[in-house]
């Protein structure tokens, strides 16, 4: 996706980004259509388990981690690899060893990122995986749960303050993460 | 080794490559230049040998045809003129990313590392090069893929002045040491004189010379020429140029060896020996060996033990009454010599 166009190159790439731009909710409720019981892969019988909310962190996630992964690969010299073709290796030789690393930290940080968003999803989770506690629960619906309660106001604070440090630890490390790939 | 190509391709809207290549290298002196302006079509040219740009046509080396075959498989090294290290691996491993993929045996690395000065390198990063270091270092990886036949694409043009003559001189070294086929490409009259023994001339994608470089080089409208020769040091400034002594702008140690340019445009010359003094430092008798009309000028080439050429208006040929055998005095100031060590 970041080296070659195609038709319908653009529409591929739109679809790839779509759920960074659907609210959240609508993306859920599509996805249910698709795993829900009379879905096409309703055979699955996730919904509504804790892999219906990896599912929906990982989908959420994923225009982030793919959008990283494009700008990483489109920043690497695409003459590198002909030089390194021209010096005896093929071309899944050399997208390993000269593309691949040089890639290596736009790619590190875009799954920092993508995980960030994974931990702060809420809307397509909810509709997927409901709140199920022990199983679906995750901290912004858990939050969201607490808030709803007067006496839940303290632990609230608590998932707040946790849910804060995790996001604000990914960030810092996927700026580190993406320093390093621009350094080497 | 014989190198033969036809290859066409369209390089955007305007630019057709068309392109016949047949060159012959001797194994003693195995260089053959490719030589042309800028955007003449001479990289590409390099792209397609190697593999790297799609084109229509045949490539063969000793008859040997590679069309169709991926980069990988063609045995055809290729220096670009940014060097293109691999930014993420020390020179060691940039070296070592050639020698582990080399496909037959080809020079040793110590023999590689030492030609090319490349042992004070071989833990540092490419972005701790110089520009001269990082073309050595690339050459040297080069060369351990054990390339058949290796392409060199204006290697010393992005250089300076000092590192350009200083690298041409690893590549000298590497030509005559190792003995590696090599094509090299160049809009710079003077490497081409000093490195190659054969010469196509490309223009607008079309080579449309091939022959020894100062006869493909001295062709019309190709502007004003350099004259390249070797002096030794005599002490001060002065130099032995093939046994005649040559004063130079400035000293050179004694036996130290070094290169001169002289343009062709700055040697007066002379149908007998000065019987008064003139300005001009250096007088070296010689003999006219070609005179040829250029557009706008005559050049006339004289044997003085090194081979000089020089420009003269039409009317001053005339006067001269120039023709082959004729002997004559070229004079040139001291401070029209260039010297490079």
């Amino acid at each position: 996706m970041a080296r070659r166009t195609f038709r319908g190159h653009a529409l591929v790439d739109g679809a790839l980004l779509l759920p960074l731009v659907l609210p959240p909710v609508v993306t859920g409720y599509a996805l249910l259509a698709v795993l829900g019981r009379n879905g096409p892969l309703g055979a699955l019988d996730i919904v509504f388990t804790w892999k219906a909310a990896v599912v929906a962190a990982a989908v959420m996630g994923f225009p982030l981690a793919y959008r990283a992964c494009r700008l990483a690969f489109a920043s690497v010299d695409p003459r590198l690899a002909g030089v390194a073709r021209t010096l005896g290796a093929t071309r899944l030789d050399a997208f390993r060893s000269v593309t691949l690393p040089l890639a290596r930290g736009g790619i590190a940080a875009g799954a920092v990122l993508a995980f960030a968003r994974g931990v702060g999803e809420f809307g397509a989770t909810m509709v997927l995986a409901g709140s199920v506690p022990g199983e679906t629960r995750t901290i912004p619906i858990a939050v969201y749960g607490l808030l709803q309660h007067p006496d839940g106001l303290g632990a609230a604070w608590r998932l707040a303050a946790l849910a804060a440090v995790l996001a604000i630890g990914a960030l810092i490390a996927g700026e580190a993460l993406a320093r390093r790939g621009r350094a080497t | 080794m014989r190198i033969t190509a036809q290859l066409q391709t369209r390089l955007g809207e305007t630019f057709a490559l068309d392109v016949v290549l047949d060159l012959s290298l001797d194994g003693d002196d195995p260089v053959a230049a490719l030589f042309g302006p800028s955007g003449c079509g001479k990289s590409s040219t390099l792209l397609a040998l190697a593999g790297l740009l799609p084109v229509d046509g045949t490539v063969a080396l000793d008859d040997v045809p590679l069309a169709g075959l991926p980069p990988e498989e063609r045995g055809i090294g290729l220096v670009p003129q940014e060097a293109l290290l691999f930014p993420h691996l020390t020179v060691a491993g940039n070296l070592s990313f050639a020698a582990q993929r080399a496909r037959r045996s080809g020079p040793a690395r110590a023999a590689v590392e030492d030609v090319l000065g490349l042992t004070p390198l071989l833990g540092r990063r490419p972005d701790a090069l110089s520009g001269g270091e990082r073309q050595r270092v690339a050459i040297g990886r080069a060369l351990l893929a054990a390339p058949r036949l290796l392409l060199l694409d204006e290697p010393v043009s992005a250089l300076d002045e000092r590192a350009r003559w200083s690298v041409l001189g690893f590549v000298e070294r590497v030509v005559r040491e190792l003995r590696v086929p090599t094509l090299y490409v160049s809009h710079q009259r003077e490497e081409v004189l000093r490195l190659a023994s054969v010469a196509a001339r490309m223009d607008a994608g079309r080579v449309v010379e091939t022959g020894a470089p100062d006869a493909v080089l001295g062709a019309p409208s190709l502007g004003t020429v350099w004259n390249l020769f070797r002096a030794t040091g005599m002490g001060d400034a002065e130099a032995d140029v093939a046994g005649r002594r040559v004063v130079l702008p400035r000293p050179v140690a004694a036996g130290a060896l070094v290169w001169c340019r002289l343009s062709s445009g700055a040697i007066t010359l002379r149908r007998s020996a000065p019987t008064d003094t003139v300005s001009a430092r250096n007088r070296l008798p010689g003999r006219v060996v070609r005179v040829w009309d250029t557009n706008d000028r005559v050049r006339v080439a004289v044997d003085c033990g090194v081979a000089l050429q020089i420009d003269l208006t039409p009317q001053a040929a005339r006067e001269l009454d120039l023709a082959d055998g004729v002997d004559v005095t070229c004079e040139f100031k001291a401070h029209a010599l260039e010297v490079f060590v």
